[in-house]
């Protein structure tokens, strides 16, 4: 309101006064505008249902001036189209539903308000699905990923897989998306990327299509620098001393024509336990490139009073990524033959020594030190180690002079010292021990199980007479629908017979050579690369076609290209009939190629690609190589027996049997397995094992090779096992430190210090229990009742306290109540195991838009017991798999 | 005015095609407008110096306590990590107080060139800034740039990574490590053969990929829009790849610089894939090489992972008697015998990198000497205080001072991103800074050392 006066104090006053009016008006203009915005573009509904709801029972503590979580409510949005917003949304009322939110301290909403709001926000969801089906929720092509390459590779061109599994070792690892592999987004193409698939393709090619047989080469050790140089009669008493002393006991005695052995030599591994050293030697001029290769050992044992079965070990490249073993009984004719898959030199390198060794099942301590003599060594031995001790941590030289003194009288007594230095064991009957009598070694290859390879005779499948611009075109014809798994244009077989054709007359090449380099064209092809399903216009969903849906199949369940009698069913375009379908899958499961399945599934789900990043501390020296690669293998093999027995899904939860060997059958006390092969084995409540939480492998990966790491198993539970992952760590959330010296803490009392304050707590309550349950699976995953690792042994260690309290108010004290509960929520973890598998059969992230196809794929998984194969005929028949 | 007549600068070729001359002195004053002739030593002008950079990465952080010295300025106080480095003192200055926001001590090393997210399982995996730097210098050298790491390979997809590079795809650039092999690689001249076998490949490939370019073409216009991208990609990807088979036939005919052959000694032993590694000897003959590239200007830019995150790789000095590995060192939990080992092993360490940085400052060019002319940067992932920590990064930049790098001896700055580093390496090397630098991780040059 402005006077007409012109009093200047009056007109400043007023005029201040028309500009703050203004001025409020203005932001009250803006602010009416912005929420009338908000009302204009927000859902029906959301005025009357949502926003009081919201305003009364979140806005207080998730508003502007209180944030706990730092989470703001009444920012989330209201445009549900935007895939953030429609996730917020969507984690606000799963909140709510878990009973999460609002806290249990707060007032409880009227439950008829709650249904309200939930309903008016799945509504919203549901419409904006809909629209998203005309435009989105649509598998984007993606490439084959390496392994799908190496198996369509292999199967394609029908060569051997232990040949094509090094070839493709250049080729870049894949992007991860959703933990899996075969997911389009992840999967690139750049220059690196195409320029090793050229060079892949070509190793490929040269194996193919042949040109001449590789040389067969041969090495025999017939033993004779044994003949030459016989190991001396008189021994040094200890490495490096003057004196000598007769051997005494020989464990090998050399003959003209052979060597006979009463024992082997020392192997140096505990794994290696009642096996001897026979004899190693270089092979590398025989190993001239992969292949196979066949030992011929000519050798009998004389078993005398042996009873139990005689063995050779074969080995070669030890302790390398290119070791191989093979065990073989020894043939009682004379010569025992094994067949080697060995590896060569790839571009002049090779990844491991090319060494060969046998080893036999010998009688373990047949010979051995003489007892006294033994003696005097190990006190040798023993003192010297202290005397290095003491110099090391600078002893006074009283002491030093003593421990010399020492030194001196023993040495004297080693130098005069006149026994023999090994006697046969004196419990023993010497006559009674078996002999094994070994005439040479023989060592051939590259073998050739047929030539020309199958792949060679399959795709020049006229002969090699033929050179003709016409036996070209027909062998791609013919090749290239294969290839490219649909029918073929005329056009693409041109292209490809036109690069075989310049490489003729530009690079002047043979024309088998050339038609290594048309191959090498198709295999780097976008149409073979890429798993290709036309889209051009379209606006809607469109079902797969035949061909489409049978590379779907054969890629979700076996990892490769489609078989013949896909390919046949595709071509009379029966595939898409619902019961073939099934039938199809029904037969494609109980093939041995859906291993693949559950080593890219399964294997991925169960984090096992990552097991070996975690590396036990010495401490921890229970922990060897043969408990490493039978930790790695033991979630596939139990994997595996779900899937091919259609068990329960359940039985990931908790399960009353175990799928182990040996050395894992000792890791957890469970009492007589023998043998390294896996096998089912039935266990009791007392081994305190069961489903895939007390499983050393994945155990020891959610530890960090000193002590466990409670939230990382926690994590992985949520995450793997209920789709749940807990929230982000905020950027300032520390690190549990270890135990200051002095304090003797467990990693739960430590942890508990952290989670004092109440923003750590909002998250870690929901968290923690999830994982400090699993406290009784030490860093290796031995099962223990006290705290151990980190220093702590024994009965030095606190007693464990595992009870926790779930966020719904279920408590547990033991892992038993904690599996129980785990087998209580087997619904939501039959929904999480359907996203997942679906999330991997389809090659793209599941998200909102899939709601309905994951609700009723629970409900089928209900109704059916919850058995794994229901599941995957379940997301064979389902929309998204059989659309594009 | 400038009344000194210049003598036209010695083209490249015209040395080059005088192959066989063995090299008498420094490379690059021969090629001087200075120089009277091939064999007539002069001195190189300032601007005909090429500037270079290194990226060194050592992961898993330092024993700090050692290692940062307690005063600032350039008279601070040699900490005992840092005394083999006495008589560089003024070659280099100690940055402390850097952090790299997505390094959790542990996967710094993705993060430590390029900016990454780590933490989130979906990020888009970005450009590293030495590959930047390769776009941006690299077409005057043979080698863009070389990718070097205590282990073979990228390590993608495995536990932790083995490579520093990344291209603008996101995909990683394996790295070579083995001394030996990288020296035949800069100067083992081709035959004759060989030229022409990479020369036929090299016909052939390109007619391989017009064809698949054609094909791509084709499938495309039966794709969807969305699918459309992917096969662009693809699309980039071959063009990316006619374009750099381009170059590399271009340098084929080109002979490589004549320099005497190192004594490698027994090759067994400087491979770090295998067993029986000779750390020592493996690590100094493998900055020698990198020496020698320098020098020879065969590249400018480098990144060398010397030591993993996780495993580190290089044995930790077993053979001098440390029990613990690195990781281990770095957990020590005030165990007393665990960090004087983490202590030791890190002077030896230093050791190594006076030998490298010594190596580069004996090597005369121009008025100044190699170190001069290169930016030498050596960081870490995991931070001085505890190998889990973010921030107070050890890092230290060397060399450079005829770049216009003044340095300071031991600069603090609290919470300052590490890519305000690499912005100002770039700044040195006087190559704008791309859009988007680190992805957001870098505000601005550290204006100290300028």
């Amino acid at each position: 309101m402005l006077t007409s006066n012109g009093q200047p104090f009056a007109t400043r006053f007023w005029r201040g006064c028309l500009w703050l009016v203004i001025g409020i008006a203005s932001t009250w203009v803006v602010v009416e505008s912005s929420s009338a915005q908000q009302a204009a573009t927000a859902p029906k509904g959301y005025e009357e249902v949502a926003k009081p709801f919201i305003k009364q029972h979140c806005v207080g503590c998730h508003g502007a001036t209180t944030t706990k979580a730092g989470y703001r409510i009444d920012l989330i949005g209201t445009d549900f189209s935007a895939a953030t917003v429609a996730d917020h949304w969507k984690e606000v009322i799963d909140r709510i539903n878990a009973g999460e939110m609002p806290p249990k301290e707060s007032p409880r909403p009227d439950a008829r308000q709650s249904a309200a709001f939930v309903t008016w926000v799945n509504e919203q969801l549901r419409q904006v699905d809909l629209d998203a089906k005309k435009a989105g929720g649509r598998i984007p092509m993606r490439r084959l990923n390496r392994d799908e390459y190496a198996n369509t590779v292999r199967d394609l061109l029908k060569l051997d897989e232990l040949i094509v599994r090094p070839l493709i070792e250049d080729l870049p690892s894949d992007g991860q998306a959703e933990g899996f592999d075969r997911l389009g987004v992840a999967l690139f193409f750049d220059q690196t990327q195409i320029e090793r698939s050229l060079g892949v393709a070509e190793k490929i090619v040269s194996r193919a299509i042949v040109t001449a047989a590789p040389k067969e080469n041969s090495f025999t050790n017939r033993f004779d620098y044994l003949r030459k140089k016989p190991p001396p009669d008189m021994v040094e008493v200890f490495p490096g001393f003057a004196h000598t002393i007769p051997r005494g006991a020989r464990d090998f005695f050399v003959h003209p024509d052979h060597v006979e052995h009463i024992q082997g030599g020392p192997t140096y591994r505990r794994e290696y336990d009642g096996w001897g050293a026979i004899v190693h030697f270089a092979i590398g001029q025989v190993v001239t490139q992969d292949g196979y290769y066949r030992a011929r050992i000519k050798a009998k044992v004389d078993n005398r009073g042996r009873t139990e079965p005689n063995k050779f070990r074969l080995q070669y490249a030890v302790d390398s990524p290119i070791y191989v073993e093979q065990e073989v009984a020894v043939d009682p004719s004379g010569t025992t033959e094994a067949l080697l898959f060995l590896r060569g030199p790839v571009n002049g390198e090779v990844k491991g020594p090319q060494v060969f060794r046998l080893l036999w099942n010998h009688t373990e301590k047949a010979v051995i030190r003489e007892p006294n003599y033994v003696k005097l060594f190990s006190k040798w031995t023993a003192l010297r180690g202290r005397t290095e001790e003491a110099i090391t941590r600078r002893a006074p030289p009283k002491e030093l002079d003593e421990l010399k003194l020492q030194r001196d009288d023993l040495e004297k007594q080693l130098n005069a010292w006149e026994g023999q230095a090994n006697i046969y064991n004196p419990d023993m009957d010497l006559e009674k021990l078996p002999r094994l009598l070994i005439e040479s070694i023989e060592v051939t290859g590259p073998i050739q199980k047929e030539w020309p390879p199958a792949s060679h005779k399959s795709l020049l499948f006229a002969g090699d007479d033929r050179q003709d611009a016409a036996y070209a075109r027909e062998i791609f014809a013919k090749f290239l629908p294969r290839a490219y798994r649909r029918p073929v244009t005329d056009q693409e077989i041109d292209a490809i017979v036109a690069v075989v054709q310049e490489a003729q007359t530009t690079s002047q090449l043979s024309f088998v050579l050339a038609m290594r380099i048309g191959l090498q064209r198709v295999l780097c092809s976008p149409g073979f690369q890429f798993m290709y399903e036309p889209s051009a216009g379209q606006t809607e969903r469109r079902p797969l076609n035949d061909y489409e849906l049978a590379s779907r199949l054969s890629y979700f369940l076996w990892s490769t290209m489609p078989d013949d009698e896909l390919f046949d069913l595709a071509a009379s375009g029966k595939l898409r009939d619902p019961s073939i379908a099934d039938a199809q899958v029904r037969r494609m499961l109980a093939d041995p190629k859906a291993e693949q399945l559950v080593r890219n599934f399964g294997g991925q789900w169960l984090s096992i690609r990552e097991y070996d990043s975690v590396q036990p501390a010495a401490e921890y020296k229970d922990y060897d190589k043969p408990l490493q690669l039978a930790a790695r293998q033991e979630p596939l093999a139990f994997f595996a027996e779900v899937l091919s027995t259609n068990l329960p899904i359940t039985h990931f939860l908790d399960s009353d049997f175990l799928v182990i060997n040996e050395r894992l059958a000792k890791h957890y006390g469970i009492a007589d397995v023998a043998g390294p092969e896996f096998r089912r084995v039935a266990i009791q409540p007392v081994h305190h094992r069961g489903g895939v939480l007390g499983m050393a492998g994945l155990l020891t990966f959610l530890a960090d090779g000193t002590r466990t790491l409670p939230l990382r198993r926690g994590s992985w539970v949520l995450r793997q096992l209920f789709n749940d992952p807990p929230n982000s760590p905020p950027p300032n959330a520390g690190e549990i430190q270890p135990n200051t010296s002095g304090k003797n803490l467990t990693v739960r009392e430590r942890l508990d210090l952290h989670r004092r304050d109440a923003v750590c707590a909002s998250c870690h309550a929901k968290l923690d229990p999830y994982g400090l349950a699993l406290e009784n699976y030490d860093a290796i995953g031995k099962w223990r009742e006290r705290f151990n690792g980190e220093g702590f042994r024994g009965d030095r260690g606190p007693v464990l306290d595992v009870s926790g309290e779930l966020l719904d108010g279920t408590k547990f004290s033991t892992l038993e109540e904690y599996k129980a509960i785990l087998m209580t929520q087997k619904d939501r973890f039959a929904r999480a195991f359907a996203v997942k598998l679906l999330t991997y059969a389809l090659g793209r992230p599941v998200g909102y838009t899939d709601q309905k196809v994951v609700d009723s794929l629970a409900v089928a998984l209900q109704k059916n017991d919850y058995r794994i194969q229901s599941l995957i005929h379940g997301i064979v028949e389902s929309e998204p798999f059989r659309t594009k | 005015m400038n009344i000194l007549k210049r003598r036209p600068t010695l083209p490249r070729r015209t040395f080059l095609k005088a192959a066989g001359i063995s090299l008498a002195l420094p490379w690059l004053d021969a090629m001087s407008s200075n120089s009277a002739s091939v064999t007539t030593a002069g001195d190189i002008t300032p601007s005909e110096t090429p500037r270079r950079a290194v990226f060194c990465f050592f992961g898993l952080g330092i024993n700090g306590r050692d290692f940062t010295p307690a005063d600032k300025g350039l008279d601070y106080t040699l900490t005992p990590i840092l005394e083999p480095l006495a008589e560089l003192r003024r070659d280099f200055t100690v940055v402390s107080g850097l952090k790299l926001t997505y390094s959790g001590g542990h996967v710094g090393d993705r993060t430590f060139l390029t900016g990454t997210n780590t933490r989130s399982a979906g990020a888009k995996l970005r450009i590293s800034c030495d590959q930047e730097l390769a776009q941006a210098v690299g077409r005057e050298t043979r080698f863009p740039s070389l990718t070097l790491g205590i282990k073979r390979g990228t390590g993608f997809g495995g536990n932790y990574d083995q490579t520093l590079s990344w291209t603008s795809a996101g995909t990683p650039l394996p790295s070579e490590n083995r001394p030996h092999v990288l020296f035949d690689q800069l100067f083992r001249p081709d035959t004759a053969d060989t030229l022409k076998q990479r020369e036929a490949e090299f016909i052939r490939r390109t007619s391989v990929l017009d064809s698949l370019r054609e094909e791509a073409r084709r499938l495309s216009n039966t794709l969807g829009s969305d699918d459309q991208h992917k096969l662009d990609e693809y699309l980039t990807g071959i063009r990316d790849l006619e374009r750099r088979m381009q170059d590399e036939k271009d340098w084929l005919r080109k002979p490589k610089p004549n320099v005497e052959t190192l004594n490698f000694g027994k090759e067994q032993g400087l491979d770090p894939d295998k067993a029986g590694l000779e750390y020592r000897r493996y690590q100094r003959l493998m900055f020698d090489v990198i020496a020698l590239a320098l020098q020879t200007d065969s590249t400018r830019v480098i990144s060398y992972l010397a030591r993993m995150d996780g495993q580190d790789g290089t044995g930790s000095w077993r053979d001098m008697g440390n029990p613990y590995n690195y990781h281990e060192m770095t957990h020590h939990g005030e165990d007393p015998d665990k960090l004087k080992w983490f202590t030791q092993s890190d002077i030896w360490y230093m050791e190594d990198w006076a030998y490298f940085l010594n190596r580069l400052k004996s090597i005369k060019e121009g008025d100044g000497t190699l170190l001069d002319h290169t930016l030498v940067a050596y960081g870490s992932s995991g931070g001085a205080i505890n190998a889990h920590h973010n921030h107070h990064l050890p890092t230290m930049l060397a060399g450079g001072s005829r770049l216009g790098v003044k340095h300071q001896g031991h600069l603090v700055k609290e919470d300052v991103r590490l890519g305000n580093l690499w912005t100002t390496v770039f700044d040195r090397m006087q190559v704008p800074l791309p859009n988007n630098f680190q992805g957001g991780e870098a505000d601005g040059m550290i204006k100290e050392l300028v």
